[in-house]
């Protein structure tokens, strides 16, 4: 594919917040990023940096103050809103609850750049949500009703709604949140697969750094006005994550990734 | 398999409901102060009896069941459309103060227009009927509900919000009252008692005519309706406009709201009940199946409720207002125990 050359995701001066009432707000300095197909990116960095707000900003849900967000070689601007809700699919860290919503009908909400008027699904509609299902290991509930699930369960369900949108770029913000330690990592790896297999980009935010840093290809860090992006490794040995934990009784383990407290 | 398994159940269900609504119209029809037997009712439908009971058949009992029936559906359709909407399961045109509004367009038409009659508000107010000055009051509500509900996430919060703004309206109408003529306050007091039997053939074809419109336009905007059960960034994320379509549902509501109201009076506690009566039933939250599930459900309860209302045996009828609430809050509160953290 012609576009297979370029990075999915490219920042370039890309300056995040809000144009709230003529003012705007920047919440974090200018910088530039990428990832691509087939990488698992985590996005790391304190509370109230503006994850969240990258990652709106990524998925064309709110405009860049200024720079550009590229996907697969193009401006998120220049794509009509149903053109990008088939490159970019994301979940949010809302804990949604609909009542009575039958597990297979989330994970249909993700067909419905594809359906017509109604949202009627085609056969291919409708077999493209069962592997998506069947991806994220819960097949077997496709008929129970989605607000009745553990976290667990249903951030795999929100996971499989994304997939089923068939995007080659996925965002999620904190899909480790409300997990259990197991199931933090079932789901990062859960992501890491569908990053390899499908040859998706994958980024993802998280407050688990040692789950990132085993398990990220490359790792997006927000830090004291600064970003970094590189793989763990590299990251490691700038000293990047000491500067995250600094002034923390937290320390992380060069070698090895483990965050522990400090002696 | 299980997609046809559970057409043919809502099916089933909708086709016994609309049996279910037949069987109360006739009845709606049949009964009341005076009971009519089938076949009397019949000839008078048919032409072949004129005599004091097709009378009161043609030009009373069969006019009123028709307004329950579309008035049942206007404010079902109305808040189911506000629930999801508002993503709150007890969203609804009474409870967030939108028949206030219009009950406010009604009063600024009714007693201001005496106060205003050289204004060019006055003038507007003066060349638009009940039903325009009712379905304004009920947008500026619904637009403010709307701009209160994407600041405050919190449900409940919203939900005093619409209160607030249902006392807010009805001082306004306090003070509109305290300055108008006795005539003007007369004929707005008489409105505030509403009723189904108090409907005019020419407003029954303005309520025919909103009904379907605003029917026909929920019933083409059931996959907005999905793809914002999760929220406005989901429902973005999954290539939808929000502000634009989140606006024509928003008026649909409130224009069906505005018109049973201008005719009837407020009616709570409807549009609140069945959505959820329907989600009982048929466990779905697809709006494809709870459109029209909740449609029909509409219409057959408030032909009950109009049944209710005018017992037979008794000369006066009881208010609908009272019946429907009677009916609607036990069902408001079990879905406040039952639903505390499900939206």
């Amino acid at each position: 594919m012609a576009h297979q050359a370029q990075p999915a995701i490219a920042l370039t001066d890309l300056r995040i917040g809000y144009a709230a009432s003529g003012a705007p707000r920047e919440i974090f300095p200018a910088f530039s990023a990428a990832a691509n197909r087939a990488e698992l990116v985590a996005l790391l960095g304190r509370n109230g940096l503006g994850k969240s707000t990258l990652l709106r900003t990524v998925t064309g849900l709110q405009p860049p103050l200024g720079g550009a967000v590229h996907l697969l070689g193009k401006s998120i601007r220049r794509y009509p809103l149903r053109t990008l809700a088939t490159l970019v699919s994301y979940v949010s860290t809302d804990n949604v609850k609909v009542g009575n919503l039958k597990v297979f009908d989330l994970v249909s909400l993700g067909r419905y750049p594809y359906t017509g008027w109604f949202g009627t699904l085609s056969q291919k509609d409708r077999e493209v949500v069962v592997q998506a299902l069947a991806m994220v290991g819960m097949e077997a509930y496709a008929w129970r009703d989605a607000s009745r699930l553990s976290d667990g369960e249903r951030q795999r369900v929100m996971i499989a709604r994304a997939l089923a949108q068939d995007a080659p770029v996925m965002v999620l913000d904190e899909p480790t949140a409300f997990l259990d330690l197991p199931n933090r990592y079932e789901v990062v790896l859960l992501l890491k697969r569908l990053a390899q297999e499908q040859r998706r980009a994958v980024l993802f935010s998280t407050h688990d750094m040692s789950i990132a840093l085993k398990l990220a290809d490359r790792v997006w860090v927000m830090c004291d006005g600064e970003f970094y992006q590189g793989s763990p490794q590299a990251l490691m040995c700038a000293n990047v994550f000491d500067k995250v934990l600094k002034n923390t009784r937290l320390t992380v383990d060069h070698s090895t990734g483990d965050v522990r407290l400090k002696e | 398999m299980h997609l046809s398994q559970r057409n043919r159940k809502v099916a089933v269900v909708g086709a016994a409901l609309a049996a279910l609504t037949l069987l109360l119209l006739v009845a709606d029809v049949l009964l009341g102060s005076e009971p009519i037997p089938l076949s009397t009712a019949w000839r008078a439908l048919t032409g072949a009896e004129s005599s004091h009971l097709s009378h009161i058949i043609l030009s009373y009992r069969l006019p009123k069941a028709a307004v329950a029936l579309l008035v049942g559906v206007s404010l079902s359709v109305s808040g189911l459309q506000m629930q999801t909407m508002f993503r709150n399961p007890l969203a609804d045109p009474y409870i967030l103060g939108v028949s206030s509004g219009a009950g406010l367009g009604v009063a600024l038409l009714v007693m201001g227009r005496s106060m205003w009659s050289a204004t060019a508000v006055g003038a507007l107010l003066a060349s638009m009927g009940y039903a325009v000055a009712a379905c304004a009051g009920a947008a500026v509500v619904m637009l403010i509900m709307l701009a209160i509900s994407l600041r405050v996430r919190d449900i409940m919060a919203v939900l005093i919000m619409g209160v607030m703004i249902g006392s807010a309206t009805s001082a306004v109408i306090g003070v509109l009252q305290y300055f108008s003529r006795e005539a003007a306050l007369k004929s707005y007091v008489l409105w505030t008692m509403g009723g189904l039997g108090n409907v005019t053939s020419a407003q029954l074809r303005v309520l025919l005519a909103v009904a379907l419109a605003g029917s026909l336009l929920a019933l083409l905007s059931v996959k907005t309706l999905n793809a914002l059960m999760l929220g406005e960034s989901y429902a973005r994320s999954i290539g939808y406009n929000v502000k634009k379509r989140r606006l024509i549902i928003m008026l649909t509501a409130a224009m069906l709201t505005g018109t049973a109201t201008a005719f009837c009076g407020p009616i709570g506690f409807i549009g609140v009940a069945t959505p959820h009566v329907a989600r009982m039933i048929i466990r779905e939250a697809d709006h494809r199946y709870l459109l029209p599930v909740t449609m029909l459900m509409g219409a057959a309860v408030m032909l009950l409720c109009d049944m209710i209302s005018s017992l037979p045996g008794y000369e006066t009828s009881l208010p609908i207002n009272t019946v429907t609430s009677l009916l609607g809050v036990p069902i408001a509160i079990l879905v406040i125990m039952r639903n505390q953290k499900v939206v």
